[in-house]
Formats: structure tokens, sequence, C-alpha cells
């Protein structure tokens, strides 16, 4: 090998030249600091200010947080009311005091019952400013209950299902939010403010299975299922299933609301006239669109 | 709407809304905030709620949908219950038909109910059964549905008393289902 120029000799040097390592590397430049010692080494303040309790080693215990009650002193809480002011209520009503109101003449069975029609009778009625979302129909007095009605209440339970649909009448569950119960409860002082008939909103999300069910006759679950749950129904509590089909009442027992409606042959978007007696239908586009959807 | 427009009408009124004088002030104008053409801006209350027609949407007259409202309108008085003492009801309800030759009478409440209330005080410790719109002897009926209690509930110490002011008979503990049976039974 010849040695050309420069810089191959300060290669061949490198060569020979040992590795860098952390044996031979030089020292800092500058001084390390003085190191404070501990008892007979001095540093008598404990690596502390000159003052209190860290001079005096005298520290909170382990767990201390200041201003805050430590956390194994701590009552636990447990949050058993927890957003029960945003839950939904439903106010009962029972199948003994459904039949007294019938039997008064109170309800007219000869019409569809529904939250209106239990309102309009000045006993029973919803409060939607205290989250009553509609009536729940339970089951005192399932034994004298005898009518035959097709009714629509808020919530149930499957025996009360069972006795109304023994009698031959049919139930249905659906589902009113709190803005369309306000107009639902009192129709008339809803009228006078000449408010249009408002749109029902679909349930939330954690009732939209209930309402959706066929076992519980939910508004917005599929007719031909409902009519098998039916006869399931009958067959577990051993009783013969009346056919709707033949019944006089057939379109009585069959009249449903959509699940946009709130009255029974009143649509969303129509403002009624107290006065001279008439309907005020919307012709707007975007009226009709929102209301029809 | 109403409440809108007298937002608008407030935020932009004029230094001559506070003329004193009775003509009809009319203002400018406005073309972001709509018409107020005609509103008499010194007198909210006095001034118009409309605006303009071009502002509305249109919409049709029908007649024909109105015997469906008639039947969301509640009945004005209670409406009259069946008038055949003889019917049996299944929820219980019975015409009231007292007997002739009973010294003592238990008038039905205006909704056609037996006027026995449950009364509970002491924060839910004492429970009281109530008795209301007694007439004739009143201390006949508490004697005669005293005896029926007791004969009833053997092992309990039935205690009544009278309020002939009030006419109540009351009852200590809570038997109203009791008291509203025997007074259907009773006839009353």
């Amino acid at each position: 090998m010849s040695m050309k120029s420069g810089s191959d000799w300060a290669l061949a040097l490198l060569r020979t030249l040992p590795r860098v390592n952390l044996g031979n590397l030089p020292r800092e430049p500058y001084p390390k600091a003085p190191k404070r010692g501990h008892g007979q080494h001095g540093g008598k303040l404990h690596r502390g200010p000159q003052k209190g309790s860290f001079q005096r080693m005298s520290y909170p215990r382990l767990g201390w947080e200041p201003d805050n009650m430590p956390w194994y002193v701590r009552v636990p809480m447990e949050n058993y009311y927890k957003n029960h002011h945003l839950k939904r209520q439903y106010p009962p009503l029972s199948l003994g005091n459904l039949q007294l109101l019938i039997d008064t003449n109170r309800l007219n069975v000869d019409e569809p019952i529904d939250v209106t029609a239990i309102c309009n009778t000045k006993l029973f009625t919803v409060k939607p400013s205290e989250r009553h979302y509609g009536f729940h129909l339970t089951a005192d007095g399932i034994d004298t209950f005898k009518a035959k009605v097709n009714i629509e209440v808020q919530w149930v339970s499957e025996p009360v299902i069972a006795a109304v649909e023994k009698n031959g009448g049919t139930i249905t569950v659906g589902y009113y939010d709190l803005h369309s119960l306000w107009a639902a409860r009192n129709p008339m002082e809803w009228f006078r403010g000449g408010k249009p008939i408002p749109k029902r909103w679909i349930p939330p999300e954690d009732a939209i299975e209930f309402y959706t069910d066929p076992k519980n006759r939910g508004y917005l679950a599929d007719p031909e299922k409902i009519a098998a749950e039916r006869l399931v129904l009958s067959q577990k509590y051993g009783y013969e299933l009346a056919k709707i089909e033949d019944d006089p009442k057939r379109d009585l027992l069959l009249k449903r609301k959509d699940p946009r409606q709130i009255f029974y042959d009143l649509e969303p978007g129509w403002v009624v006239n107290l006065r001279d007696k008439c309907i005020l239908k919307p012709k707007d586009e975007a009226l009709l669109q929102y209301y029809n959807n | 709407m109403l409440q809108s427009i007298a937002t608008k009408a407030f935020r932009f009124r004029p230094v001559t809304a506070f003329k004193t004088s009775t003509k009809c002030v009319v203002l400018p104008g406005n073309t972001e905030v709509g018409s107020l053409v005609g509103r008499k801006s010194y007198s909210y209350y006095k001034s118009r709620v409309e605006e303009t027609p071009d502002k509305y949407t249109g919409y049709e007259t029908s007649f024909q949908e109105w015997k469906y409202v008639e039947k969301l309108i509640p009945p004005t008085h209670v409406p009259e219950p069946p008038q055949d003492p003889s019917t049996e009801l299944p929820s219980g309800w019975r015409l009231p038909n007292p007997p002739k030759d009973c010294p003592y009478n238990v008038r039905r409440t205006k909704n056609h109910m037996i006027p026995a209330y449950l009364k509970i005080e002491d924060r839910g410790q004492v429970r009281y059964t109530y008795i209301r719109r007694v007439e004739g002897n009143i201390w006949q009926l508490e004697k005669d549905i005293g005896q029926w209690l007791q004969d009833n509930y053997p092992l309990k110490n039935i205690i009544t008393r009278t309020n002939e002011i009030s006419r109540c008979v009351i009852i200590k503990g809570d038997l109203v289902e009791d008291v509203r049976e025997w007074l259907i039974a009773q006839g009353f």
C-alpha cells in the first residue's frame, strides 16, 4: 500500500489509535458541586429549608393529602340515588281503578283509551314537569277486571297484558316524549295557545328496546310478531284468545296511532282554531317535510 | 313569535319613540329585521303583534276534522253513573239504595263514591279511618260499625269515636277497605 496523500497518513494513524471508551475519556472541565453530608459529614438541615417539618424530619404520614380527608378514612360513597332526577317516572294506574272509571262512565269503552282520555277524567293526571312519561298500568285489581278495551299506556307488565287480552281487548305500549305529553295531557289548553300539534319523538336509546319488543306490545314492534306473542301469552296463562278478526268491534280494537301521532285522527303540524271550530293545515314544504318525517 | 318581535322592537327603537305626541309614529323599515311599518313604538302593548302577511307561510282551513277535536274536550260535569241499582258491576260499585228504617245515613260524594278516607298522622305512625257525611243518629253508626269490625277482627282492639260537629265517625287503624265494603253492603 503506497501512501499518496496526507489524508491516507491520517487514516492509517487512526487505525492504530485506541478506541473511545469510558476509561480514556477526559475529566469534565468544571469541578463537581460539593456534596452536602449527612450526620457527621455535615448538612445539619437534612437537605431541607432551615425551618419547619423538613428540617426536623417530622414529615407528614404516608397517604397524607393536605386539605383532603385521607382516602382510607373517607366514607365510601354509594350512588344509590345517582341521576334519579333524570330517570323516567311512570305514575301508576291500577286495573281496579281503570275498571271503576269504566263502571262509573268516566271512560268510554267505545273509544280507544289513551293518556288523553285518562287525563280528561280529571281524576288521574301526569306531570311532565316532574318527569312523568305517562301511565304505568299495574296489576292491582286484576281479578275483577272484566272490561274489553283498546288501551294505550306507557308502561306495563306481562300479567296485565294477559288480563286485557283475556277479555278480548288489545293493549299498546307507546312512548311520549315530555313535549308531546304536555299537549296530550291537556289538549284544550294546548289548542287555546295557538300552538301546532307537535310530533312524537322516537324513544331514547335506553327505552327503544322496550318499545320495540312484541312481548311488551310495543308500538314500534312488528304487528305480525305481536299477533304471534298474543297466542304465546294465551297459552302460557291458559285462556282462549279471542279472534279480533271476527269481532263486531274490530275497527275499534285495531285502531292504532301513527308513531308520530299524539291524538287519534289528528296529524302533527295542524293548528286547531277553537273559536271558528276549524283546523288550519300547513302548506309550506319545509313544514310538511318536518312533520311528516 | 310575539316575544321575538318584542325584542326586535326594543333593540331598534329610535329616538323618536320617546315623543309624547299621540300621533302614530311610523318607523323606517329595517330590511334586516323585517318590516316594522305601522308599529306604535312608544306604546308596546298597543302595538301590532302581527307582521305583514308575506312573512307567513300559507295554510288551508278544514272543517272536516273538527269532530275528532270534540272527542278531546273533557266533560264539564261529573258523568252520571249507571242508574239501575240491580246491575252488579265488576268493580263493586253500586248505586246507593239506603234502607228506609235506618236511623242514620251516609251520603255519597259528588263523585258518587263512599266518603271513607284514610288519615295518616304523626309522620305515619298513627292511622285513622274517617267516615264523613254522616246524617242522623251518628252514635248508632259508630256502635254498629264498631261491633261489625270487632267481630271481624277479634284480636284487635277497635277504638271508635265520633265528631258530631263535623259529622265524622273516626276509627283507629287503617280499615278503609272494610268500612267501604260494609257501607256498600248496607246500601249507602
